[in-house]
């Protein structure tokens, strides 16, 4: 499409994405011994590419009357792509020690889109890289090479794609409306806004669109999830401080977030999921932080996003390499890893303090500035709904994930300690977390706008500690008096199941289903072709009957088709 | 997936530092230093300087109720959803 347009300047001012995304693709042909720095090196390209091109905007490409501005590098963007790009290196030595070129052909490209996305500066190069967030991750899924794993993928790029339709349709209502492309703020009470407030949602996990990250992320490969949990929400993070700070509505929607994982969490078995509501917990605060939309707000969301793609992806590390060793990332079939894994303990432990917010550590820092930010702009119902989040966060999470698999009861598995790669990426995240709650003056300073905030002060390390050590007191003897609720092997539902329940009953027979007929027909084109793509990648690795079963992709191209009619449909506005 | 365990329990011994073992196995000691330290935490608190405008920030030990109510309502709640929200396994059959 641009090919004809590219003029050797602009071959110059490709974006830092874009240096990803094509390196990849010469990925698969390599060695292993040659691909794994091969595949280092693209990251430490694109971070060169991002320092020479500098502040500003580059790699303009005219379309139609308007403009593409392929690269927009200014302190928000930046940031975002620093941390993304430092996401993608540590999810690049957690799978040095694996050879599986889908993998890391799909999370290369994905993190290249994630980046290239960050700085598009017009909707139109947004859009293309959301989708390729969309398209590129689901692989990280279905390369599980589980049922449960390619159904999940399914649910997810329903998801993501419908997402990238609103996002779309949005975007042509806002340039019929404006005549321009730009992506800057958007006011949410037009259509346009709503429709892009809502492709955004979806991606940061807003309440009732959330379901998508608790059910796929624990359902990903090992390393899969890790490098999921780095990139699409934080995305999202970006979209909204860019095109949506300040907008009131965030403000509830944030809070509710912030709290509701706590309904679910504490009885959730596998530890991934528990994970994935940590993580939902998180976003809660950034989209708060956003809507109250004061200069400390915003950087404090920012300022969280970039810890929370560390301890995230530290957390799943850590959980992925118990899995790597035992096979399972189940409570109720884990329990005294610390007698043969200590530094895996010490990474979660790590992990869980940024996570809580505990002095010291990043997530406390970033969550200050947040909060206070609350208390600034007088929102008192904000400011108690974070606080209590916080605690929930600390007890169903920072307490219970190292509590349930690394002490408490033991399980009698004796597995070995993590490989080497692995221990250096958990080595390394947990070592920015710890730098970022030490000294938060740098991070502080990359950030947009001037924060000034000391989040050391006598007070608010004394208060948050007390909170902190009596919520472990009340784990303490609610253990003692053996009213925890005891892990079992379980299914807990969650809002997903308003449509997945009657989807279930609706589509149990399938192939004996009224629907069959004209569905068959409908979808025999789309669905061949998805089959034969699923079938390349079944048969490059292990083939299983569950990754080439034609009624997964018969439904999954029903969907397919009913996103593209959906997309046919706001055409016409 | 790899499950390569270390195999007898001999070998965890030498692995994991005799102090750790020592208070897995006893895990009172630190117990009880918990509960000083909460103590010591709450008994600060009319010493500590509090920021923010709103009146129940200030009332004593406000932050230690709050994260001992949170951990034990998160529990209540917990065993309240349980019925409703748990299923087997397998209730999906995974479509």
């Amino acid at each position: 499409m641009t090919a004809d347009v590219v003029t050797s300047g602009l071959l110059g001012q490709i974006s830092p994405g874009l240096v990803i995304i094509l390196g990849a693709l010469l990925a698969p042909i390599m060695r292993p011994s040659w691909r794994k720095p091969y595949m280092l090196a693209l990251p430490i390209i694109a971070f060169a590419q991002l320092l020479s091109l500098g502040t500003g905007v580059h790699g303009l490409i005219p379309l139609f009357d308007t403009e593409l501005v392929t690269v927009r590098i200014d302190t928000l963007s930046a940031l975002f792509g620093y941390v993304f790009l430092l996401a993608t290196v540590l999810g690049l030595i957690y799978q040095w020690h694996q050879n599986d070129w889908v993998q890391e052909l799909a999370g290369l490209i994905y993190a290249g889109s994630a980046i290239g996305a960050v700085f598009a500066g017009d909707l139109v190069t947004l859009f293309l890289c959301w989708e390729g967030t969309a398209i590129a991750s689901v692989f990280l899924i279905w390369a599980a090479r589980t049922p449960e794993a390619m159904a999940a993928g399914q649910r997810y790029l329903i998801m993501q794609v419908g997402s990238g339709v609103l996002l779309l349709a949005g975007t042509m209502i806002h340039y019929g409306q404006t005549g321009s492309m730009a992506f800057e703020s958007i006011d949410p009470a037009t259509t346009a806004g709503t429709l892009m407030l809502v492709a955004i949602g979806i991606k940061a996990a807003f309440p009732l669109l959330h379901s998508w990250l608790r059910d796929a992320y624990p359902r990903a490969t090992i390393t899969g999830t890790v490098i999921l949990s780095a990139f699409t929400t934080k995305l999202a993070i970006y979209a909204l401080a860019r095109g949506f700070a300040g907008a009131e509505i965030l403000v509830p929607i944030g809070a509710t977030m912030a709290i509701f994982p706590a309904l679910f969490a504490l009885l959730e078995n596998d530890l991934r999921r528990v994970l994935a509501w940590t993580q939902i917990a998180g976003l809660g605060f950034m989209v708060a932080g956003i809507g109250i939309g004061t200069e400390l707000a915003i950087g404090g969301a920012v300022a969280y996003a970039v810890c929370s793609v560390i301890y995230m992806m530290l957390l799943f590390m850590a959980i992925g390499a118990v899995m790597h060793r035992t096979g399972t990332a189940r409570a109720s079939d884990l329990g005294g890893l610390v007698r043969s894994m200590p530094w895996t303990t010490g990474f979660t432990l790590v992990g869980v303090a940024a996570a809580s917010a505990v002095p010291l550590f990043s997530g406390f820092v970033a969550k200050a500035l947040i909060v206070s930010a609350a208390i600034k702009a007088d929102l008192f119902s904000t400011w108690i709904a974070l606080v209590i989040a916080g605690a929930a966060v600390f007890f169903y999470a920072g307490l219970k994930v190292p509590y349930l698999a690394f002490f408490g009861r033991d399980s009698g598995l004796r597995p070995a300690e993590a490989p080497g790669n692995m221990r250096l990426a958990m080595g390394i995240a947990a070592a920015i977390s710890v730098g970022i709650g030490l000294a938060p003056g740098a991070l502080f300073s990359m950030l947009p706008g001037s924060v000034s905030y000391n989040p050391y002060s006598v007070g608010h390390v004394v208060t948050q500690l007390q909170m902190l050590a009596f919520a472990a007191l009340a784990f303490a003897l609610v253990l003692r008096i053996g009213i925890y609720p005891a892990m079992k092997r379980s299914t807990v539902l969650d809002t997903d199941w308003l449509w997945r329940a009657p989807a279930r009953v609706l589509f149990r027979d399938w192939n004996t289903n009224w629907l069959n007929g004209w569905m068959d027909i409908a979808t025999a084109w789309l669905g061949a072709r998805i089959d034969a793509i699923l079938r390349g990648i079944g048969n490059l690795n292990e083939p299983r009957g569950a990754v080439v079963r034609t009624r997964q992709s018969g439904v999954m191209a029903f969907w397919m088709a009913l996103l593209l009619i959906a997309f046919l449909g706001f055409s016409f506005f | 997936m790899s499950t390569d365990q270390t195999p007898e329990p001999s070998a965890t011994q030498r692995t994991g530092a005799s102090a750790l073992q020592g208070w897995l196995d006893n895990p009172r000691a630190i117990e009880r230093a918990a509960y000083a330290l909460c103590a010591v935490l709450l008994l600060a608190d009319p010493f500590v300087h509090k920021y923010s405008k709103f009146a129940v920030e200030h009332v004593f030990g406000f932050y230690a109720l709050l994260g001992l109510a949170v951990g034990g309502a998160l529990v209540l709640v917990a065993w309240a959803l349980r019925p409703i929200l748990t299923r087997s396994e397998e209730y999906y059959n995974d479509r």
